[in-house]
């Protein structure tokens, strides 16, 4: 890379913006400075190089800044506590239970024919009144149903005891057009003769006694299916009762060790196969 | 990219982008113009854009604004003649002026070519994404800008050895 009067602008530029080898540097630097012309040439090419005004910044940039999402961070000890806590109410609640079977949820107004006793199932959600909303759409979507059928998804509530069952039951049961049906639920079935005589239309279904399914409107065009869901705190206490019952080997351990500031929570269930183990040790890492 | 990454972009290439911008604008006014605005476009499309694409995507919006800006501006090209006679007669006797003198009489590609290059460090690839234009063409766009700048500190016979 020999450097003459037609090149030597192009050369100093690869030179200057980085562009040639470390080979080929030393070699063109080494003709720059046995050179004067080149060598000043070469200044005047390094003097083209901007230099950024650092003093120049942009005023408004206080503007530009997003105001963060400010991210709580728990300490570990606290962490843990709060997992803990979470996973023994997760196990709680979701712990297996035969019964869970008889309580499904099951409220629905659905037009069948006068002689079809075939009975709609559909799953409904949690509402906290009767008829309180009502989603023709979301259910007609869901459940074993005929195309015609017209399926009205009335709400669910809590029932426990006779008392309820009545003001539960009664604003479905008094509409002339509508039947009702309560299946797999012993204790509403049971409470339900005290409720006939004011009940026109009653269909009573429970496949778990063999009961006699009865049949007292087929005239009618809506039946109500109606099961009934255990709120959560009375499921929660439902799920306690029945592990404390199938647990085979409950511990329980407190440590109340003080002193050394390590006093601890254990608790150990273990029933058909589960098993449940919940610690919580609030001052492990405190030194 | 997010509310965080979006904030670290604003710390590190407002500054940049607005002083890209008044060195080819010459105008500071329009300069926080459209560095506003650019900002502004990466905000409304933060999940579009990734952080290690943002430099590049905030100095090619902010270019762009720039063009719109000298085309919408008809007076830009008296204004910058009128800026040249009146710095003719300032004494300068710093080296930085005469080079910033020199920039200033570039043509607009050449100017904006060299200040990505030299202000912000830029690629000859991401001036050429920036602007537009191929990477030989972003090359020959500086050593013009370059070669003319030289010659411009040598006619005016700077003692600088």
């Amino acid at each position: 890379m020999i450097l003459d009067k037609d090149n030597y602008e192009l050369i100093m530029f690869d030179l200057l913006e980085g562009n040639l080898s470390e080979a080929e540097e030393l070699l063109v630097m080494d003709q720059i400075e046995g050179d004067d012309f080149l060598f000043r040439e070469w200044k005047l090419f390094k003097a083209t190089v901007l230099v950024p005004t650092s003093s120049m910044v942009f005023p408004g940039k206080a503007s530009l800044y997003k105001e963060e999402k400010k991210v709580v961070v728990m300490s570990k000890r606290w962490a843990a506590i709060a997992a803990s806590v979470c996973i023994l109410a997760a196990v709680l609640i979701s712990w297996p239970r035969e019964e869970d079977k008889m309580v499904q949820v099951i409220t629905t107004v659905t037009e069948l024919k006068s002689d079809s006793n075939q009975v709609v199932q559909v799953e409904t959600q949690k509402y906290s009144a009767f008829e309180t909303e009502i989603n023709e759409n979301r259910v007609a979507n869901r459940g074993i149903q005929k195309p015609d059928q017209k399926v009205i998804e009335l709400g669910v509530k809590q029932v426990v005891n006779t008392i309820e069952l009545e003001q539960t039951i009664l604003p479905i049961v008094n509409r002339k057009d509508v039947e009702l049906l309560v299946q797999n639920k012993p204790d509403i079935i049971q409470a339900l003769p005290s409720l006939n005589t004011t009940v026109p239309q009653l269909f009573v279904k429970n496949s778990a006694t063999n009961a006699k399914e009865t049949d007292l409107a087929l005239k009618a065009k809506d039946r109500a299916i109606a099961s009934f869901k255990v709120e959560e705190v009375v499921r929660l206490k439902d799920k306690i009762q029945a592990i404390l019952v199938m647990a085979s080997n409950p511990k329980l351990n407190i440590n109340t060790d003080f002193k050394n500031n390590r006093p601890s929570f254990q608790v150990e269930l273990e029933t058909k196969g589960y098993q449940a183990i919940a610690s919580i040790e609030p001052f492990k890492n405190r030194n | 990219m997010t509310t965080h990454e979006y904030n670290t972009c604003v710390k590190q290439y407002s500054d940049g982008i607005f002083r890209f911008i008044v060195k080819n604008l010459r105008d500071e006014f329009e300069a926080e113009n459209i560095v506003q605005n650019t900002f502004e476009k990466l905000w409304v499309r933060i999940d579009q854009v990734e952080m290690k694409t943002a430099k590049a995507y905030l100095f090619k919006i902010a270019y762009n604004n720039m063009i719109d800006v000298i085309r919408k501006n008809k007076n830009h090209s008296d204004l910058t003649s009128a800026v040249h006679v009146a710095s003719d007669n300032y004494e300068y006797n710093n080296l930085i002026e005469y080079v910033s003198m020199a920039v200033n009489e570039l043509p607009a590609k050449q100017k904006s070519a060299l200040t990505l290059r030299d202000y912000e460090g830029h690629d000859y690839k991401s001036i050429g994404d920036i602007m537009c234009m191929s990477e030989s063409q972003v090359k020959i766009n500086i050593f013009r800008a370059r070669k003319y700048i030289k010659a411009y500190i040598n006619k005016l016979e700077l003692m600088i050895l």
